[in-house]
């Protein structure tokens, strides 16, 4: 009472207040809030709007003028390539030749070719196979070069010169794998045959949409994975107010899952790995809304409808990643512990009741039985055949006959490639790291770095230290209290450590190389553990309540601190040479430029 | 009848060992005949379209078309450059010679490796080989590839193949009669299944893997380091009840520390069978302790070579005794358990350790289950496991003098001469002679000297005339021990070999994580600025270190006032001495230069010393976050210079960021410290105390609680 009446306790009064699993005003208004602010700073900076969407397409033997109006000395060249691996042959009004061939690495962003020359026209002929080019962009003395086109065909690759950026950066083209999953989501939409085909294809589906919506643009390709990184934010909130009851730590938990800054890097670059984290998380969601309703007395109904969600989620998580494979067997351990403590308490006792819950008990257990093997098997089936729409689709193109034994075979084939190229990969990368390295952010995977001598933009994909650092302590401590018989029996225990297990344990056995962002999937169970032992010791000691919102303080801190490491801002090298060698952190590569 | 049952039964048991027989020879010949049955023409018949049975795709690009004409024609195309494959993957004999043929034919195929048959293992054991190569249009033609298994290997890919690793090529080709046998020794130009390993792009795959393996063991350093903080803090903090509510039987207790024992004991041997030392520590000890024995004491510090023995002679006259005694034995030195012998010394000193804090402890008011969880945190210390186990280093044997000798300096006996008193200064001299370091508590020794004489009593004399004994005790301790190995020496050479000693690390810091680590001076020379043309590590050191004896000082002045004002003497508290000399320790660690990584480990004990009398458990919590930054410590220093890691990972990023991390962090312990030391001193004066002083923090622990009861009486 007396501590109630202290005036530093009244915060921690409001937020006691109508305990609740629901949302509140309060926390309605919280979440909304946090969420807006959140979308806010990933939107910003995104990607242009401002891209070449006319393509130019040559085969061998085509040619065309260029004319500049003048004479001028070109001295910077940018091309702006679309999808093909052909030869383009410069040739000046003096006769002089110069080459361009477009590699798979530089579509779809403003590369710099090493091209120079003096001329008034420019003859361009397709030298070697085909060539499809978004736009060119010539310059003097870094002035943009007005020029114009002879050719009908090739007019697309100089009618958007209002699109040419000030320079070339992660804002208008394509960073690290975007050059596989974005480049394929644009083959999907325009039956291509896929280029990147090592994952699953919803993911890359998903990037799709957004690129029917704003076009094959950096904002278009990024948007979807953003806004999937914006809905995670909310689905921590309900998650941590579920498992809570109490809208400080449900705030405090979606707090520092927005302002991690993997979760930040990873969703605004347009690779499949959000998506798959996204489905693990809500699958876990789901299953955690079915086990924690008890048993016996929850109406069948309300216990049913989660677990075929879980089963949704759990189809979307494999048809996005194969990581959803490994987050679903996880799901089984948790229902069938579910499940296994139900037949201990069914078969406690010998009075009436006790019969009567054994009857119960087999007879939910069969519904239950049938319900999984129609949510998590045959529904995830069929979401992941129909994930290869757009194989289908290329294949049936090809050929005259296509039929439904045809998907199944291309499904099954592209399983075997899959499988074989993820176990016989031996090559290394120099971002690669060891899973014991993760938790502590011991290396960063590098997505992008430029730096024009006064300034310097990097985006690199690592944890905040002080989410991933004091979670990964926190989820062993609260592993050894559970271990120690020290806290009470909760549903949410499988759930925090099948899910960590689920999701880690696989990479301990994983032969190929790996990378940090392998562990985004875990990270939001770390989290939940330690806000969950955190909650524990409060309960303990109400005196420990500021404990929370410094934690989160510090990671407001340390993910403003890092910013333009993981956001490509550009900085000034001081700051810079502070963030790499001063503050700790991983590396952030900035030392490249 | 019976005989008619025994027979049938016979014949049923013979019929069914036959049975059982000719199905394992039959499995055994079809076993054997796996190798033998490849060696035939493979059928290639399939449906129009399909691929026949067995055979599957490989492709870089996957924009290929690939599929059997049903009469035995194999086709692949595409019209972009791929490393596209036809492949069946069979079982082989090790060792052997075979010819893999087919008819090729081809339309267009352009750049890269061409049309070729190829063994295609890289998935398997990374080795390739591919037979010569078809470009252009060519009819069919009949291609061999001479290939030689390698003892092992069993199963081979076979790949019909356009373009290669790394050499794609386009176009379309047809295969038809593909066979695989036998071959002679002398039909063709053999290949020989090797793993790839001569191109430039393995060997440094190969060099960037092993980088990257060395670099990764500190992420292993580090999770022992927070594994064993969690295990401590978080362990201490959850049982805490343990400490000062519940308590244990006498017999549990002993039981208790019997199991300590043991589990830390076994800990030891374990990590000495991992380590086997640190590489020259180790070496050094069984070195010196083998001269000794052999050669005796008089030429070990002056016979040729031996100018940078740089220990004193207290352990090495141990050590020679020791090591005459093992000889007996005839212990392999080379051995682990030899290596153990080496290291029993020191383990043996963690144990007395171990047993005097608890009986301190005990003497101090604190229940048995408190004494044992001392205990543990002594003998299980992760910093002091790994110094004796994983290392094999004597810093416990000097902390054990020390200790002792403090013990006994702060146990005064009643009588006109205070023997203790003067065997205490008899033990700091053999803790000088165990260690150099033990000269850095010398003021700490002298400032308790000072407050222990009741000033302005007229016993004061006897306690000057104690001090000076003890001190004279002291300097004949020394004398005694170095006088064996004086050679033709003056009888006070050792000093000599004590400034040579300080002279080898002429560096701000050795590997020790504090302040001047933090500011990444780790192997810098003591001579280099840290503020540039203002101060040097050397003079910022001294300053530090001349300030860190005043704290101490002051630490222990008031103490004595608060005492005074209670009508006692320092004499009644037996905690100050522990107080002061950890915190002068830990400053001189932390902000001063020349630091070694172990110069910090007696202050491990000493603080749990301090917590036992004071039983502030801020003391006990600086004591376990010290206990994580020594032991990350230990093991960063033992890594960086052995097991390859040295040339590969020392100075890199990771070590810097590992290390400055973590210098970082003892600093802010070290700062927590001092904040904990003068908390407790302003509230012991009364002023501060009562100002800052939280209702829900009252607890009786706190030293001011003794005061204020004091006064109350």
């Amino acid at each position: 009472m007396k501590e109630n009446a202290s005036p530093k306790y009244e915060i921690l009064s409001l937020f006691e207040k109508g305990q609740s699993e629901r949302l509140l005003k309060l926390d309605k208004l919280l979440l909304a809030a946090l969420t807006l602010v959140y979308a806010l700073i990933a939107l910003l900076n995104l990607g242009t709007l401002s891209f070449p969407t006319s393509v130019y397409r040559g085969e061998t033997g085509d040619s065309f003028t260029l004319d500049f109006g003048q004479t001028v000395a070109v001295d910077r060249v940018w091309v702006n390539s679309n999808i093909a691996q052909g030869t383009l042959r410069f040739v000046t009004d003096d006769g002089e030749e110069d080459e361009y061939t477009q590699d798979q690495g530089d579509m779809f962003k403003w590369h710099e070719a090493n091209l120079a020359f003096t001329t008034r026209y420019l003859t361009v002929q397709v030298e070697d196979r085909a060539v499809a080019v978004n736009e060119i962009a010539f310059f003097s003395g870094g002035e943009l070069l007005p020029v114009t086109v002879s050719e009908g065909d090739a007019l697309a690759l100089v009618d958007e010169q209002n699109t040419v950026p000030e320079a070339p950066s992660y804002f208008n083209g394509m960073i690290f794998d975007e050059i596989y999953h974005a480049r394929t989501a644009y083959e999907n939409i325009h039956n291509l045959s896929v280029y990147e085909w090592t994952h699953p294809p919803l993911g890359k589906l998903i990037i799709a949409l957004g690129i029917l919506l704003f076009g094959m643009k950096p904002f278009g390709w990024r948007i979807m994975g953003t806004l999937f990184g914006v809905a995670m934010v909310p689905l921590m909130y309900v998650f941590s107010k579920r498992i809570f009851k109490r809208t400080d730590f449900a705030f405090v938990t979606a707090g520092l899952w927005a302002f991690d800054c993997m979760h930040f890097t990873q969703t605004r670059i347009a690779t499949i790995d959000v998506y798959g984290v996204f489905f693990i998380l809500l699958m876990f969601f789901f299953m955690y809304e079915y086990v924690r309703q008890d048993y016996f007395t929850a109406p069948l109904k309300d216990k049913l409808r989660p677990l075929a969600l879980s089963g949704v989620a759990f189809g979307l998580g494999c048809a996005s990643k194969w990581i959803g494979c490994y987050a679903g067997a996880g799901l089984a351990v948790v229902l069938f512990y579910h499940l296994l403590t139900a037949l201990s308490e069914a078969y406690k006792g010998h009075d009436k009741g006790a019969a009567a819950r054994r009857s119960l008990f087999w007879k939910r257990l069969w519904t239950t039985a049938g319900w999984c093997c129609l949510w998590f098997l045959l529904v995830p089936g069929v979401i992941y055949f129909l994930s290869y729409f757009p194989y289908y689709r290329y294949e049936a193109s090809l050929r005259q006959s296509y039929g439904l034994r045809d998907m199944w075979d291309t499904l099954i084939k592209n399983q075997k490639d899959m499988y074989n190229y993820h176990s016989g990969l031996t090559a290394t990368h120099m971002c690669q790291s060891t899973w014991y390295q993760w938790p502590f952010t011991f290396k960063s995977v590098w997505f992008y770095v430029s730096g024009d001598g006064e300034r310097i933009s990097n985006i690199a994909s690592t944890g905040n230290p002080a989410v991933w650092w004091i979670s990964a302590v926190g989820a062993v401590c609260l592993f050894l209290e559970w271990v120690l018989g020290k806290v009470k029996k909760n549903p949410v225990h499988p759930i925090l450590f099948v899910g960590v297990a689920a999701n880690y344990g696989p990479w301990v056995l994983v032969t190929r190389c790996v990378f940090l962002y392998h562990f985004f999937a875990t990270v939001p169970f770390l989290l939940l553990s330690t806000v969950y032992l955190l909650f524990l010791l409060e309960q303990e000691n109400r005196k420990i309540y500021w404990i929370k919102w410094a934690w989160l303080s510090l990671a407001v801190v340390y993910f403003i601190l890092l910013y333009p490491a993981i956001s490509g801002l550009p900085t000034g090298f001081g700051y810079a040479g502070f963030l790499e060698n001063v503050l700790p952190a991983s590396v952030l590569y900035y030392g490249w430029v | 009848m019976q005989k008619k049952t025994l027979s049938a039964i016979v014949a049923v048991l013979a019929m069914a060992v036959l049975v059982v027989a000719g199905f394992y020879f039959k499995k055994t010949r079809g076993t054997a005949g796996a190798g033998a049955a490849v060696s035939a023409a493979f059928d290639l018949t399939s449906e129009a379209g399909d691929l026949p049975d067995g055979w599957y795709v490989s492709s870089y690009e996957n924009a290929y078309e690939a599929f059997g004409d049903g009469a035995g024609v194999l086709t692949l195309s595409s019209h972009i450059a791929d490393d596209l494959r036809l492949c069946k993957k069979i079982t082989v004999e090790e060792s052997a010679r075979y010819v893999f043929s087919a008819q090729i034919s081809t339309e267009g195929v352009e750049e890269g490796r061409g049309a070729s048959l190829s063994i295609d293992n890289y998935s398997l054991d990374k080795s390739c080989v591919y037979s010569d190569s078809l470009y252009g249009d060519n009819d069919f033609t009949e291609t061999n590839l001479y290939f030689e298994t390698k003892p092992g290997q069993t199963e081979v890919v076979l790949a019909l193949r356009l373009g290669g690793y790394s050499e794609a090529s386009s176009g379309t080709v047809r295969f038809k009669d593909v066979s695989l046998r036998s071959g002679a020794a002398d039909e063709g130009r053999y290949q020989v299944l090797e793993a790839w390993g001569g191109s430039d792009d393995e060997d440094e795959d190969d060099a960037f893997r092993d980088e990257e393996h060395y670099k990764s063991f500190f992420a292993v350093i580090v999770w022992a380091a927070v594994l064993s903080g969690i295990l401590l803090i978080f362990g201490v903090y959850r049982n805490r009840r343990l400490l000062t509510g519940k308590t244990l039987p006498d017999r549990t207790y002993w039981s208790g520390f019997a199991f300590v024992v043991v589990v830390g004991l076994l800990l030891r041997l374990i990590l000495c069978a991992l380590y086997r030392g640190h590489d020259s520590d180790m070496g050094c000890f069984i070195g010196w302790g083998q001269d000794v024995a052999r050669n005796g004491t008089r030429q070990f510090y002056w016979a040729a070579g031996h100018d940078w023995y740089d220990y004193p002679p207290g352990y090495m006259l141990f050590l020679g005794g020791y090591s005459a005694l093992l000889n007996l034995f005839s212990v392999d030195t080379g051995a682990v358990f030899g290596i153990f012998l080496y290291m029993l010394p020191a383990i043996a000193a963690d144990l007395c350790l171990a047993l005097l804090l608890m009986n301190f402890a005990r003497r101090q008011g604190i229940n048995n289950s408190g004494a044992l969880i001392l205990g543990g945190l002594v003998f299980l210390n992760p910093a002091l496991l790994f110094l004796t186990g994983a290392w094999g280093q004597i810093d416990s044997i000097l902390t054990v003098w020390l200790v002792v000798s403090f013990l006994l300096l702060l146990d005064r006996k009643p009588g006109t001469v205070d023997r203790n008193r003067i065997l205490s200064g008899a033990v700091f001299g053999l803790a000088v002679m165990t260690k150099w370091q033990a000269l850095m508590f010398g003021p700490m020794y002298a400032v308790a000297h000072l407050f222990l004489v009741r000033w302005g009593e007229k016993e004061a004399w006897d306690d000057v005339r104690d001090t000076v004994l003890s001190a004279l005790a002291a300097v004949a301790v020394i004398l005694l021990i170095s006088l064996p190995f004086k050679g033709d020496q003056g009888l006070f050479w050792f000093v000599d070999r004590f400034m040579t000693a300080s002279a080898h690390y002429d560096y701000a810091t050795v590997e020790a994580y504090n302040y001047f680590a933090f500011c990444g001076a780790n192997w810098k020379r003591a001579g280099e600025y840290i503020l540039p043309g203002l101060l040097t590590y050397k003079q910022f050191g001294t300053v530090a270190i001349c300030l860190a004896i005043l704290c101490g000082f002051l630490t222990v002045l008031r103490r004595y006032q608060a005492e005074k004002r209670l009508g006692a003497t320092l004499a009644g508290d037996r905690g100050f001495l522990f107080l002061a000399a950890s915190l002068t320790m830990a400053l001189i660690f932390t902000f001063g230069h020349y630091m070694h990584e172990r110069y910090v480990v007696p202050i491990l004990v000493m603080l749990l010393f301090a917590y036992a009398h004071y039983k502030d458990k801020r003391l006990l919590l600086v004591a376990l976050l010290f206990t994580v930054t020594t032991f990350l410590n230990e093991m960063m220093a033992q890594y960086v210079v052995s097991n390859g890691a040295m040339d590969v990972v020392r100075g890199g990023r990771e070590h810097n960021t590992v290390l400055r991390f973590w210098a970082g962090a003892e600093v802010l312990v070290c700062l927590y410290f001092g904040y904990v030391v003068v908390d407790m001193l302003h509230d012991l004066k009364g002023k501060l105390g009562l100002v800052l002083r939280r209702e829900e923090d009252a607890s009786p622990s706190r030293l001011y609680d003794f005061i204020e009861e004091g006064l109350r009486k």
